[in-house]
């Protein structure tokens, strides 16, 4: 169990977290927030690099910062892109384990186990100079499974990582969540987290702005008006049969398509694939600028 | 068990072949040079002639490698970043640099023997016919010890100058201070450390650069007074290093910035 209670952090006179007050148990959980909204400095004071200027932070009912015992029980994957370039991916893990107290032979054998699990097994006895990004990626979350944590903390753990690569992690993640591990991964992309878990904590500009299901929060903004952009070669037409929709409230049209409001994007969403397959609108493609983070923000900022 | 792993992980990265060649190389060059001034200054004494140096080759690599090998021990973990995987392991982090600190310090006693074998040869031919061999070797060893400690505190202390300050401390502070008037001489290492090694007064076989070398090596206190200074300073800046590293966030420079 992970517990903040007002915690904030600061940096000179710059603010990293602000006053957060939240608990992580079992389960994943995902971080979520811009770059510099302060999921870096989150994980920081969780894993004892640094301590709350003021509150509390809590791993166990421990203070982590420089806690050996806090450490036993937890695994950190950090966003860092650095390792000890010479070695290979094996001898990185290997000189990890014994880090974490495993004697020669233990830590040979947990190695060989948790290079297997990231599915680097084939390619760990090359030098890490040579590695891909998303062969750095596991390797970083092979040491952070070592010591087989209750609690493991990945920062920005899928950046770099191929769609086979993303999902096995993902698959990874629930089969430790499943076990009663308390997982915190840190994202900016919220289609990734999405994917992941439901319980999120929504930091922005250090402060904890919500926290809770992502789909109330979910529902919450999609009370208001949802952009949604159209490409197609003909706007007018394709323009012509979604005003026609009930809750498409309004349609402005742009170089390579249309952009619509709607009311209710989750009924928006079910009707457009009918329109497009059984009345054979030309639609190319179609985003919506409101389903980021940045969005999400906006709305619960400014509402 | 982790302490002798973190003892040794260390001195392997100290003695990766890619460092240990250069210190070969500035050996090599110095037994060139000591064969240079030989033949330029016929030795009347070879004792006087190894004094000299001595005094001006091996005690000036041993803090010189010192201050780069020092900087290696955490510093170069901030700079590089790998920092973060050392700091949230469940070892306490005051062993981490007591541990790392002794691997570097035994680099710098295998690097700085290099040179004194290498000078050593250059003046006896048979490096261990050289009857100030293993004194010297101690003096080196507990010079390791005290310039490691008091450079591994700086570089705790300081971030990016700590570089610059050891280097400005090991060839700057450690020339011009023996040189000063008064008892200023014992605020220098190299002070105790000739007294330790307990060498002799080298003018008169070196010319001016034997007068420097001799000024640098004024025995101005008794050897045990000089292992008594070299222990207590060891002891208290490698004290510090634990307190401090302990106490204090240490993050990846970026970070830190």
């Amino acid at each position: 169990m992970i517990e903040l209670t007002s915690a904030s952090k600061w940096y000179g006179q710059v603010i990293g977290l602000n006053d957060v007050t939240c608990t992580i148990g079992p389960g994943v959980t995902a971080l979520l927030g811009m770059n510099g909204a302060g999921k870096s400095t989150l994980i920081k004071l969780v894993t004892g690099q640094i301590r709350p200027t003021t509150g509390e932070v809590l791993v166990n009912g421990e203070d982590p910062f420089a806690n050996p015992s806090v450490y036993r029980r937890l695994g950190y994957c950090p966003e860092i892109d650095n390792f000890y370039e010479w070695q290979t991916g094996r001898q990185f893990v290997y000189g990890m384990a014994r880090l974490s107290g495993f004697s020669h032979a233990d830590a040979n054998i947990r190695t060989q186990k948790v290079i297997e699990e990231v599915g680097m097994a084939d390619r760990c006895d090359k030098r890490i100079a040579g590695f891909s990004k998303g062969m750095r990626q596991r390797i970083k979350l092979a040491q952070a499974m070592l010591n087989e944590p209750d609690a493991i903390l990945l920062d920005e753990p899928l950046n770099g990582l191929d769609p086979v690569g993303r999902r096995e992690l993902m698959d990874l993640l629930h089969v430790l969540a499943e076990q009663g591990k308390s997982i915190l991964v840190s994202s900016h992309i919220l289609f990734e987290v999405e994917q992941m878990t439901r319980s999120i904590l929504l930091l922005h500009r250090g402060r904890l702005m919500a926290s809770g299901d992502l789909r109330v929060i979910r529902e919450l903004i999609d009370k208001y008006p949802h952009r949604v952009r159209i490409e197609t070669p003909e706007p007018r037409e394709v323009a012509r049969r979604l005003v026609a929709l009930p809750y498409v409230l309004s349609v402005q049209f742009d170089r390579d398509g249309l952009e619509l409001q709607t009311r209710e994007p989750s009924k928006f969403y079910d009707a457009l694939p009918n329109l497009v397959l059984d009345e054979n609108i030309p639609v190319t493609g179609f985003s919506s600028p409101d389903n980021n983070l940045e969005s999400i923000f906006r709305y619960l900022v400014n509402g | 068990m982790t302490e002798t792993f973190v003892f040794q992980s260390a001195l392997r990265d100290f003695l990766r072949a890619k460092r240990i060649l250069v210190w070969l190389f500035i050996s090599a060059v110095l037994y060139a040079l000591a064969r240079v001034f030989l033949s330029v200054n016929p030795p009347q004494e070879l004792d006087g002639a190894y004094a000299t140096l001595s005094t001006l080759f091996v005690f000036r690599v041993l803090p010189l490698a010192s201050a780069i090998f020092s900087s290696a021990v955490i510093g170069q973990e901030v700079e590089q970043k790998t920092i973060v995987y050392l700091l949230t392991r469940p070892i306490q982090r005051w062993k981490l640099v007591l541990f790392r600190m002794l691997g570097s310090a035994v680099a710098v006693i295998l690097v700085s023997a290099a040179t004194l074998l290498a000078v050593s040869a250059a003046v006896y031919h048979n490096p261990f016919a050289n009857p100030m061999l293993l004194k010297d070797l101690i003096a080196i060893l507990i010079g390791a010890l005290a310039y490691g400690s008091l450079f591994v505190f700086v570089t705790l202390l300081l971030n990016k100058a700590a570089m610059v300050v050891c280097l400005l401390f090991a060839f700057v502070w450690e020339t011009a201070v023996p040189l000063m008037p008064g008892s200023m001489s014992l605020l220098s290492i190299g002070t105790y450390l000739n007294a330790i090694a307990q060498h002799p007064s080298s003018s008169e076989s070196g010319g001016n650069l034997g007068n420097v070398a001799n000024s640098l090596a004024i025995n101005a206190v008794s050897p045990s007074n000089g292992w008594a200074a070299m222990i207590f300073a060891t002891v208290f800046f490698a004290g510090l290093c634990m307190f401090w590293f302990e106490k204090f966030e240490y993050l990846p420079r970026e970070d830190a910035e």
